[in-house]
């Protein structure tokens, strides 16, 4: 079931009527039910995969609270952390492994071996999978105590909001507050408008900036052989902006629907290309992965309380299994190891960019200078994206091949620029769209404050006025329907 | 909650269900046929009870059947139930929504239905469907004919209609005039030459019925039992292939054993007298001309003359009288439209009250092949008027001169309805915009001499010629 389909706007509204009429002591019993059913809707069968998930850690947690020291609790943690990651390892990249020992195979000349099985990725493992790991590591490191409620813990891994596509949450966050259910009581206004306007504006973001977004790219991904300068920017901008448009539409969608039943996710996405360096972006995107892979891989391999070559090796490990996450190919390592190594080449080059600026008088607190940071970490993180979105790397090459040297500027001008996919009302629309998302962005960034926080507090006009539009610009350029080759949000796919 | 919240939350879902309302009658399917033309509208606007015949099929009913000629010549209160294509299963729904508002003493049934099972074209589904109110027949219907993966999307509407936006016309905004007030015919004139059939029909062996057809046939006759009405059937006249006509004898066969009618017309070439020439809009459909001859037909020999409306003054059948003058202004539109003789046409221009007319002689043109003085005579423009050019209007038959071909002068600005309106001006020689409809230039280059025609009754710009 996908937030933006005709099923989740007939279960959503029935989950939240039948939560706030359900006496409180079983409300966590109705979203854990509901939870399930959400996942089911995918495919029934993988649900046996969270219920391992879930039972493996929620015992294993127990046993490893229960022997307070010693070899038994890393036997535990261990074979816990083995079965979950050998059932992501098995689902996500069992054909990849298999296909790269059949490439040097195949180049020794030697028998090669097709895939015993068709496995289709379970939706939202990859989240699931980091939810569980970072609860049995917190309780083996005694961050926090083990979960004795079962149901707790089974809807702190299958919570639907975030079941899917993250935010990947920390235990000590959501579990009290699925705790708290059993005491909350009413339905509230202000948690219900919160709630609704980042679902709209999630869903504004997914359906009008994101699906439409992808027509493009994919048209001109489809057809690199051909294209120029023009198409090749509208790919590799489009897909920078649809990526975020799609995932962190997603997230608003998920915290939306989370604030709705009065549970607080956290913030997933905080103006990413608003950034000002490569390690800013990575504190405004995709924020609980970031932090996830800072405390559980980067810290542990010993962070930066190191020499700076093992703390650049640890950067560079962190970012390449990062972009090994992301997806079972060498495009998704490389992405991940392209952001690596601009972290590291940042680090190296401080000191003589500081001189740099010094030499030609440049004021660091400028708002041109800020600006010219802002546009510099853009231009970076849409070069490595075009490694993320590519099949493979000679995709990626020939797109930057030809949007270098087929510099076909007349496009612009002599309207063939609606060939690429888009008529000139839908570019319009995307147009203002983008517009749109970027003045969010920029009130969000100067105010520093949850953008539901901002919208609340204004007046009940403003706030009607602009829900209203929200409503009314998803149901008329949203990109679903009859004639619309429903595009599932692009995470879904980890 | 507290009650200002619940106040402010229901405010709210007022103004959302509001303004969404207000976008779906923009984006909303609004056709049956081509064009901005629905009989279901026509349907939904016609005073309760007040249909006494009805035509139920698919475009065969609405090309061949003309309610305006049963009423001018006859007085039957016809309408034409159709959309394009319809299907067996949509035309039982169809009957079923007119049932719900009317109670017709005939029904006949036009048999295209039988030789297919689902639609060519998808778009047909959202003809049938989405112009039928919300109801369990519709529900049903959309049960009964859609995919089952898009029902969903057909139960909404919305995720259907809401990207046409790419797509508006003027009548996505504004209510097509003509389906306040039609009686379902699409009236279409221009003919073309069709090769005819090539075999004949009443020699074919009658074909098999399947199983869906019976109960097609089961489902029409419990309605008319139920309600009350003559069923009766048949086969408008068009270029049928041979496995088709085989389908229809045998219905032909089966129907008339129950003792119901059913006219073949495509035996019945000859007694219509139609003409391949003249007569037809395409192999599939008459034309005007066409359609008069099938639709005398019909009031002479199947029609039961007891049906006719002894009082025609009645307001409840005004919408007929309007019906009947969308006819005949389509029909001068089309005469006017085909006149190549200037002279004629001047002639033509002051014989009807429901258009306005703009000529535009522009100055210091040399003769060419078309004497403008003399068109002007025919208007009765002096001639020493008319050497001088400039620019006249027509309006209720009579002919006004309302602009000196002068750089200064004023321009005149009529308004021809609430969203139409002329300018007319003089800018410089023969430049497009000195005759300006809804703010775009409309003269025409390389001629001297413009001819706009606006057409009261169907708001449209009819003509536009130059000489």
């Amino acid at each position: 079931m996908l937030f933006n389909s005709i099923d989740f706007l007939v279960f959503f509204p029935i989950v939240i009527l039948i939560y706030y009429v359900l006496p409180t002591k079983v409300r966590h019993i109705w979203l854990l039910i509901c939870s399930y059913y959400f996942y089911m809707s995918w495919n029934p069968k993988y649900v046996i995969l969270i219920l391992i998930s879930t039972l493996s850690t929620y015992f294993g947690a127990l046993l490893i609270d229960k022997i307070k020291a010693g070899r038994g609790r890393r036997l535990v943690l261990a074979g816990v952390i083995l079965v979950n990651l050998g059932i992501l390892f098995f689902f996500k990249y069992f054909d990849f492994v298999l296909n790269n020992i059949n490439k040097i195979l195949s180049a020794l000349k030697l028998e090669t071996h097709a895939s015993p099985f068709s496995l289709l990725l379970p939706v939202g493992i990859s989240f699931y999978t980091f939810q569980v790991l970072s609860y049995i590591l917190d309780v083996y490191k005694g961050k926090i105590p083990a979960e004795r409620n079962i149901l707790y813990y089974s809807l702190f891994i299958s919570f639907f909001p975030q079941l899917v596509a993250g935010p990947i949450e920390r235990p000590e966050k959501l579990l009290p507050q699925l705790r708290e259910m059993t005491h909350k009581k009413k339905l509230s206004f202000e948690n219900f408008s919160k709630g609704l306007f980042l679902m709209c504006f999630g869903m504004f973001m997914k359906m009008v900036l994101a699906d439409r977004l992808s027509i493009l790219v994919d048209n001109v991904y489809d057809s690199l052989f051909g294209i120029g300068m023009v198409e090749g920017l509208i790919a590799i901008f489009g897909f920078t902006i649809q990526i975020y448009c799609d995932f962190a539409g997603y997230s608003l969608i998920a915290i939306g629907a989370a604030r709705i039943l009065d549970v607080s996710l956290s913030t997933n996405f905080d103006s990413p290309y608003l950034a000002v360096s490569i390690k800013d972006f990575w504190r405004r995107w995709h924020i609980t992965l970031s932090g996830w892979f800072r405390d559980y891989v980067y810290i542990p391999l010993g962070g930066s309380r190191c020499s700076k070559a093992r703390k650049y090796m640890n950067i560079m490990i962190t970012f390449l299994v990062s972009g090994l996450w992301h997806g079972a190919g060498w495009t998704y390592v490389f992405w991940g190891g392209l952001h690596g190594l601009y972290q590291i080449v940042s680090e190296l080059t401080l000191s003589l960019r500081k001189k740099i600026r010094g030499f030609f008088c440049i004021d660091e607190t400028r708002f041109s200078f800020k600006l010219s940071q802002i546009v510099g970490t853009f231009l970076l993180t849409a070069f490595a994206w075009i490694f993320f979105r590519a099949n493979n790397f000679n995709q990626a090459i020939m797109l930057i091949k030809n949007t270098l040297l087929r510099p076909n500027l007349w496009m612009l001008f002599d309207g063939s620029i609606t060939s690429i996919g888009l008529s000139g009302m839908e570019l319009n629309i995307l147009f203002v769209g983008i517009l749109t998302l970027v003045l969010f962005d920029i009130i969000k960034e100067i105010k520093k404050e949850d953008p539901a926080e901002i919208f609340y507090r204004q007046n009940i006009f403003f706030k009607s006025i602009v829900l209203v539009g929200l409503i009314c610009s998803i149901l008329l350029f949203g990109k679903y329907g009859i004639d619309f080759d429903q595009t599932q949000f692009i995470y879904f796919t980890f | 909650m507290k009650k200002k919240n619940i106040l402010s939350l229901t405010l709210f879902f007022i103004l959302t269900g509001l303004c969404v309302s207000l976008l779906y009658s923009i984006v909303s399917w609004k056709t049956t046929s081509d064009g901005a033309f629905s009989s279901t509208k026509q349907l939904y606007n016609t005073p309760k009870d007040s249909i006494d015949v009805v035509f139920l099929g698919s475009s065969h009913v609405y090309f061949d059947v003309y309610p305006s000629i049963l009423w001018r010549d006859y007085h039957y209160a016809s309408f034409d139930m159709s959309c394009s294509a319809m299907l067996k299963e949509e035309s039982v729904h169809h009957l079923k929504e007119l049932l719900k508002t009317q109670s017709p003493k005939e029904v006949y049934v036009e048999t295209y239905g039988l030789l297919f099972d689902e639609q060519l074209v998808f778009s047909n589904y959202y003809r049938s469907i989405l112009t039928l109110r919300p109801g369990f027949n519709r529900l049903d219907l959309i049960k009964t004919i859609v995919p089952e993966k898009d029902r969903p999307d057909f139960y909404f509407k919305w995720s259907i209609v809401h990207n046409k936006y790419d797509e508006f016309t003027k009548y996505d905004f504004v209510s097509y005039p003509a389906n306040s007030y039609g009686k379902g015919a699409y009236y279409f004139f221009r003919p073309a030459e069709i090769s005819g059939l090539s075999f004949n029909p009443g020699e074919i062996k009658p074909g098999v019925l399947s199983n869906d057809d019976y109960k097609y046939f089961n489902e029409l006759i419990e309605l008319s039992e139920e309600y009350g009405f003559k069923l009766s059937f048949f086969a408008s006249p068009y270029c049928i292939g041979e496995d088709g006509q085989a389908k229809i004898n045998a219905a032909a066969k089966y129907l008339t054993s129950l003792g119901y009618t059913f006219t073949d017309f495509n035996l019945l070439w000859d007694e219509l007298k139609l003409d391949i020439n003249t007569d037809f809009a395409d192999a599939e459909h008459l034309n005007a001309n066409g359609a008069a001859k099938l639709t005398a037909y019909f009031a002479n020999n199947l029609i039961d003359p007891s049906l006719m409306v002894s009082d025609a003054d009645d307001k409840i059948y005004e919408q007929w009288d309007k019906d009947l003058l969308l006819f005949e202004q389509l029909e001068y539109d089309y005469s006017l439209k085909a006149t190549s003789d200037p002279l004629l046409y001047a002639d033509r221009l002051l014989e009807n009250q429901n258009i306005t007319a703009v000529i535009s002689l522009e100055p210091g043109y040399f003769p060419q092949a078309t004497d403008y003085i003399s068109f002007l005579g025919h208007l009765g423009v002096d001639s020493s008027e008319a050497a001088l050019g400039g620019k006249w209007v027509i309006e209720n038959k009579e002919i006004k001169k309302v602009l000196s071909n002068e750089p200064l002068a004023e321009p005149v600005g009529i308004s021809l309805s609430k969203y139409d309106t002329f300018v007319i001006q003089y800018k410089d020689l023969i430049n497009s915009e000195n005759i300006l409809f809804n703010n775009k230039g409309q003269l025409l280059p390389y001629n001297n001499m413009t001819i706009l025609v606006y057409d009261k009754i169907t708001e449209e710009l009819t003509d536009i010629r130059g000489f």
